[in-house]
């Protein structure tokens, strides 16, 4: 039960930064023209949720394998070279997400004092979600590699 | 120096099926690296920076839209009204779908999505009247390339997020040629259909009681498209509030009105539009830093120069851009190029005088075929594997099409009056 609750949290955060940013929206065009008085400090707001449904959505969808890809060259190859080279790629996708999280890792820890103009809110919270979503996106990738070696590894022993 | 090797990493990133976000992310990263005159840093924040923006913003909304449209019922809707107007012509089923893509356009801004849709509902029934599998899916998968013109299309705001114009005056700008190259593919399929026989799905034309009742069930999706467009050609609406309102419009017609609606249905929309608004961003982003990176390079300054050189000619500029596009899009997803070529051509474009709309729906309806077009179309395999034809097959059958989604293109491209006459009225 609970590893089935952790193993759809990025999807339920992404859902709710998703839907919050849609309800915000919503409830902003509402108070505009109905009742006349713009909320000044959504766009911050909406921009801060929207780095993280976009980060957090990339993990959710690294799980599903489902990120866009030019996969031409990669069908023409037989299917025991298909298995070595996407071993190949998922390894050299985990070093460039995890230097990727790392340098954003780095712009966030000196972004700390950089706040947004109205709301005050330190770029911390924008910037930290580029390190939470390429490890968490790195950290699917290892699982799936796992997955991959042990069916190679089975199959070879039938 | 720098730059070649970045452009390499680039390449061999996408040759080996790496996800395409991380190859430019690996190629950028690489660079920074390389030159050594500027912290890596700035990598991560260039890529985060393309997120900061208002207008890429409208994104979700309009693919939320379109996950939420056939759940809600307004597809099959709109397909009664399609089938009631034009069943009666000759291959009427097909000219029903194109006129159905035509229709969605208005309200979705992903034509794969709407592709693979279109492709379940309709090419079973396409083949039960008599059609060919691989005609039906051609006709489809043509069908669908309109939804990215007509505007809320993801290419347009793509687009006038890049080039710095207003998205609403894209948006208007893809109105006339959207519907153009709906005739077009109408006048085709009446000529093929006429060649090999395919009946009429119906006996006789539209009667008003029956074209009354067809309108009445679509009104509120037709309300809808008038909402999106009047409201941002008028200025009521940015176009993120524009999908924002016509979201919250789709989910209450959807629960309340034709109560087809349900909260699981709603979750999974939901769900789709998480994945699909991240793919694309982060696609987005990293493309606008290679973007960054190639005019900081001034790259652009050279390409101007290079192709200033040889002519001086808007028209031949525009049309070697064509054939460079028709081949590029045969490999490159539509949305990524846009990005990374769209800066490093603006000089250009604007030297030679062209006008920056005219262009850019020139570009987009170009990469759009591409779409179309083997080793790399998205909408094509997308098309294929749901109905199981063949890329041969798809080839022949969508021929004729293709050719007139070319002779759009080459209209688009020499009467610019097509676009640019909406936006500027």
């Amino acid at each position: 039960m609970r590893k089935k609750l952790l193993g759809a949290l990025d999807d339920r955060l992404a859902n709710l930064c998703t839907l919050f940013i849609v309800i915000i929206t919503v409830w902003a065009v509402f108070t505009r023209y109905m009742l006349n008085s713009p909320i000044l400090w959504v766009e911050e707001i909406l921009l801060a949720a929207y780095i993280w449904a976009i980060m957090l959505g990339a993990a959710a969808a690294m799980k599903r394998r489902k990120h866009i890809s030019i996969d031409v060259f990669f069908t023409m190859l037989p299917p025991k070279a298909q298995r070595y080279a996407q071993l190949m790629n998922d390894a050299i996708s985990i070093v460039v997400l995890v230097v990727f999280g790392w340098l954003g890792l780095e712009l966030a820890m000196e972004s700390g004092g950089k706040i947004t103009p109205i709301l005050g809110v330190s770029y911390i919270y924008l910037n930290l979600a580029i390190p939470v979503g390429s490890f968490w996106m790195a950290i699917y990738l290892v699982i799936h590699m796992i997955n991959d070696m042990r069916k190679q590894a089975e199959g070879e022993n039938k | 120096m720098s730059v070649g090797i970045a452009c390499l990493v680039l390449i061999t990133g996408f040759v080996i099926n790496i996800p395409v976000f991380i190859a430019v992310i690996a190629a950028i990263v690489s660079y920074f690296f390389l030159a050594g005159d500027a912290s890596p840093m700035i990598a991560a924040q260039r890529i985060v920076g393309a997120s900061e923006n208002t207008t890429l913003l409208a994104i979700p909304f309009f693919i939320f839209l379109g996950n939420l449209l056939n759940h809600a019922g307004i597809t099959r809707r709109l397909l009664k009204l399609a089938e009631i107007l034009t069943g009666h012509m000759k291959g009427g089923l097909a000219q029903s779908n194109v006129m159905l893509s035509t229709l969605m356009g208005g309200m979705s801004a992903s034509n794969v999505a709407d592709c693979a849709m279109l492709c379940k509902m309709l090419v079973p029934e396409m083949t039960k009247l008599g059609y060919g599998r691989a005609f039906s899916t051609a006709v489809t998968a043509a069908g669908s390339l309109i939804t990215p013109i007509i505007p809320p299309g993801m290419a347009l705001i793509i687009y006038a997020y890049v080039a710095d114009v207003s998205v609403g005056k894209m948006f208007m700008s893809g109105v006339v040629p959207g519907i153009m190259c709906a005739i077009a593919l109408m006048v085709t399929i009446a000529i093929v259909a006429r060649v090999r026989g395919y009946k009429p799905a119906r006996a006789h034309g539209p009667t008003w009681h029956e074209f009354w009742h067809a309108l009445k069930g679509a009104s509120g999706a037709l309300t809808l498209v008038l909402v999106i467009l009047g409201g941002i050609r008028l200025g009521v609406f940015t176009p993120t509030e524009a999908g924002a309102v016509a979201v919250a419009y789709v989910i209450f017609l959807g629960v309340f009105v034709y109560k087809e609606l349900k909260l699981p249905h709603l979750k999974e929309a939901l769900l789709e539009t998480s994945l699909s608004t991240a793919t694309i961003m982060l696609i987005i982003m990293a493309c606008s830093a290679l973007a960054w990176l190639f005019t900081w390079e001034q790259l652009s300054q050279s390409v101007a120069g290079f192709i200033t050189g040889y002519s001086s000619n808007p028209y031949v500029f525009l049309m070697v851009l064509n054939v460079f596009l028709l081949i590029l899009g045969m490999f490159i997803e539509g949305n990524a190029a846009i990005i990374v070529l769209v800066p490093l051509l603006m000089p250009t474009v604007k030297l030679l005088g062209i006008d920056p709309i005219h262009f850019g729906l020139m570009m987009i309806l170009n990469l759009a075929i591409g779409c179309l077009t083997p080793p790399m179309g998205t909408v094509m395999f997308v098309a294929n594997s749901i109905t199981g034809t063949k890329v041969g097959e798809f080839c022949r059958e969508g021929f004729p099409l293709f050719v007139a989604l070319i002779v759009c293109l080459l209209l688009v491209t020499f009467i610019p009056a097509i676009s640019t006459w909406l936006p500027y009225l």
